[in-house]
């Protein structure tokens, strides 16, 4: 489904990327932790397409397509979804008519037809009940005066609503409270399917007990610097960074 | 104040001097010695203050030397169509369409007038001499103002008179449909008047449109006159073609408990300026005054207003939205003035400018001038360009740049529409909006 090889990526000019590889096959699970600073974000920005994340080396392929050609928008469409680490607020664009814009522009890029005013409603309506999401939330501009967690929660309804077929989930488990974490991970795991995958980034093993996860990675000084399943999780939960001869910025 | 033309040999007045002694007997009214005495009046206040320049505070940031220096030709007069006017005509109201300057009975819809609501052409007002109808004509307009207010009084040749009696509620709007018909270059002075009655209710809106590219120059004065508790409600949407030169003066007279409110949407004209003047001329009196102009190329869009809080209790509060690409040119001039007795004053403005591209100015000026000590008063300004954050979490969603960049834009400007209270004025409006957001550059143009 996704193969990243040798990807190097700077930010403004700093070389942050230096030579990820990763594959991810259908209806996998992948996480990936690691260090404060170490490329995590960065790799879910430049797999998403956002400007100023540059790619200097190396390639991804995804479905057979190069990835990296695509505009944002088009690898949404493709079934990319990123689900941010900090949900932006967008003032003046109400949450429905973004919802639905989202929803109609992925449905005409793939040729089907445009979901109805009504059929839409329904499906917000429901979706956000399945998340136990105040549907309140949704008549207000696009994460405007949302809490931490009300950010998180909406990030996984427009992933819920959107159902792509690989879902980068940024930190998506922190700030939240224990019932929040577990829809989050019910949001996630209800989309659990043999051609979908999911790359879950983390800081917490917590997470990952509700969401389980196939492999384990963990990316350090922009590279792989351990790959292994989920009892690497447990054990750097117990041990830190430090057991992997990295230094451990995490107060863990 | 000196002004620093020399009145009597300024050139482009002499032709205005010239123009009227030659055509004045074929302007409407001419039969009428107070029309008349109106009309030698406000020339000679043109001759005496000359015509406004940029040393002039008020028209600091707009220059009319090019406009002085085009030429105009008479009313081309192309055929018009219903069809044509189609787009331009707003649901369920009472519509007056002028051609190029000239009222079209045939194109209008004026069919049933509620009781209550008495409409004319201006030109027909003038001609028979209706002095009931005119009696406020040339009250809110100070010809000795810096401006083409004086022209326009000299020169007028039609427009729409509006009276609407007292504690009559207009419920449909009333709009006046002003064409310019394709290639036209005419010079046009449009004089509305609105008269409304005590506790009276009406909404007015005001369409300059053109049939395809025109060279033209409307200059248009709207007069009203707020009588205790009125309320009015002014909308203007000026989309002339690029070419176009639009001078407009909206001057209002409130009075005690009267509200007027006004909203101008403009993207059209080479150079365009929107100057409304109200006075707030008795206790409890207030006004709100939105804008938005959407401009790109070269385009220059002006607008300037002055509040006046003559009287205490007064609230007066203004929002002006500007969204801008290319190199095109936005000025705001907002000037509120306390007078000493006017207290419990509560003024606010607002001017925030939306840059979509480098090479584009916005020039903001705030001018509070407060003669009272109890007062609440603010202003303020903004100019930013789009949220690269919020674009990319757009796009990031499967929503194409453009869409992106456009719903930014809409979120930008959009509350003001939104908080139209009239369904057919929203829905023309949102319309609009979405008509030149079409129009625009794509993004990798822009950028
Ligand atoms: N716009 C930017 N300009 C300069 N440096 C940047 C920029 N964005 C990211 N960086 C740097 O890139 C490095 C990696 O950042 P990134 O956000 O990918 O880390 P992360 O692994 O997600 O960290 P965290 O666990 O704290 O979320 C950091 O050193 C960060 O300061
Ligand atoms: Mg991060």
């Amino acid at each position: 489904m996704l193969s990243i090889k040798n990807l190097h990526a700077t930010v403004h000019g700093k070389e942050i990327l230096q030579g990820v590889d990763l594959e991810i096959g259908a209806g996998e699970v992948h996480a990936i932790m690691g260090p404060n600073g170490s490329g995590k974000s960065t790799l879910s920005y430049v797999l998403s397409g956002r400007e100023g994340y540059e790619v200097t080396e190396g390639e991804v392929v995804y479905n057979g397509k190069n990835l990296l050609e695509l505009e944002v928008h088009e690898r949404a469409a493709e079934g990319i979804f990123l689900a941010f680490q900090y949900p932006v607020e967008i003032p003046g664009v109400s949450s429905m008519n973004f919802l639905r814009t989202s929803l109609n522009s992925i449905r005409r890029y793939r040729g089907e037809e445009e979901i109805s005013a009504v059929d839409f409603l329904k499906l917000v309506r429901a979706t956000a009940k399945s998340l136990e999401m105040d549907d309140k939330l949704l008549q207000r501009p696009v994460n405007v005066g949302f809490s931490g967690g009300e950010k998180k929660r909406n990030e996984v309804l427009q992933m819920s609503l959107l159902e792509p077929s690989l879902a980068v989930l940024d930190e998506t488990d922190s700030g939240l409270d224990i019932d929040a974490l577990k829809a989050v991970a019910d949001g996630v795991n209800a989309l659990r399917a043999p051609d979908r995958s999911s790359l879950v980034i983390t800081h917490y093993q917590r997470l990952l007990s509700y969401i389980v996860p196939d492999f384990v990675h963990v990316l350090a000084d922009g590279k792989i610097a351990a790959s292994g399943d989920k009892e690497l999780a447990l054990e750097l939960e117990k041990n830190g960074y430090a057991m992997l001869g990295l230094e451990d910025t995490e107060a863990a | 104040m000196t002004s620093s033309v020399q009145p009597l040999t300024d050139p482009v007045v002499e032709k205005y001097r010239a123009q009227y002694a030659a055509k004045g007997s074929e302007l409407p009214g001419s039969a009428r010695d107070w029309v008349n005495s109106l009309r030698n009046q406000a020339l000679s206040a043109l001759s005496r203050n000359g015509l406004p320049t940029r040393r002039v505070e008020s028209w600091k940031y707009t220059d009319l030397r090019n406009l002085h220096r085009a030429e105009f030709a008479a009313a081309a007069g192309a055929e018009v169509t219903a069809a044509d006017l189609t787009p331009y005509k707003l649901e369920d109201a009472y519509v007056a369409v002028f051609v190029d300057g000239q009222y079209a009975p045939a194109f209008s819809d004026l069919g049933d007038l509620p009781e209550g609501l008495s409409f004319s052409s201006m030109a027909d007002a003038l001609a028979l001499g209706n002095e009931e109808l005119l009696a406020d004509l040339g009250e809110a307009v100070d010809v000795e103002l810096p401006g083409l207010g004086a022209l326009n009084t000299a020169l007028m040749q039609d427009g729409g008179v509006c009276r609407i009696a007292d504690n009559v509620s207009v419920e449909k709007p009333i709009q006046l449909i002003f064409v310019s018909t394709e290639n036209s270059s005419a010079e046009i002075h449009l004089r509305n008047l609105i008269g409304a009655g005590a506790n009276s209710n009406a909404t007015v809106m005001q369409s300059y449109v053109s049939l395809g590219a025109s060279t033209g120059f409307c200059n248009v004065v709207t007069e009203a006159v707020l009588e205790q508790g009125a309320n009015l409600r002014n909308v203007t949407h000026q989309v002339q073609s690029g070419t176009a030169w639009h001078i407009g003066l909206t001057s209002a007279q409130i009075k005690r408990d009267a509200h007027f409110e006004s909203f101008v949407l403009s993207s059209g004209g080479r150079l365009s300026r929107n100057e409304i003047r109200v006075r707030l001329g008795g206790e409890g009196a207030d006004c709100t005054l939105n804008g938005i102009a959407l401009v790109r190329d070269r385009q220059h869009c002006d607008n300037t207003t002055d509040v006046d809080h003559a009287k205490s209790h007064c609230h007066s509060s203004q929002v002006y939205k500007n969204v801008l690409d290319d190199r095109s040119h936005t000025v705001f001039q907002g000037r509120v003035h306390v007078a000493p007795d006017a207290q419990k004053t509560d003024a606010h403005q607002m001017n925030r400018n939306l840059l979509l591209s480098r090479n584009a100015q916005a020039d903001s000026k705030p001018e509070l001038i407060i003669h009272a000590d109890d007062v609440k008063c603010s202003h303020g300004a903004t100019v930013g360009d789009l949220d690269q954050e919020a674009l990319f979490y757009l796009q990031s969603r499967g929503i194409d740049a453009v869409t992106a960049r456009n719903m930014m834009v809409q979120a930008f400007a959009a509350e003001l529409v939104e908080a139209m209270p009239n369904d057919s004025i929203r829905s023309y409006l949102e319309t609009a909006m979405s008509s030149w957001l079409e129009t625009l550059n794509s993004v990798e143009e822009a950028a």
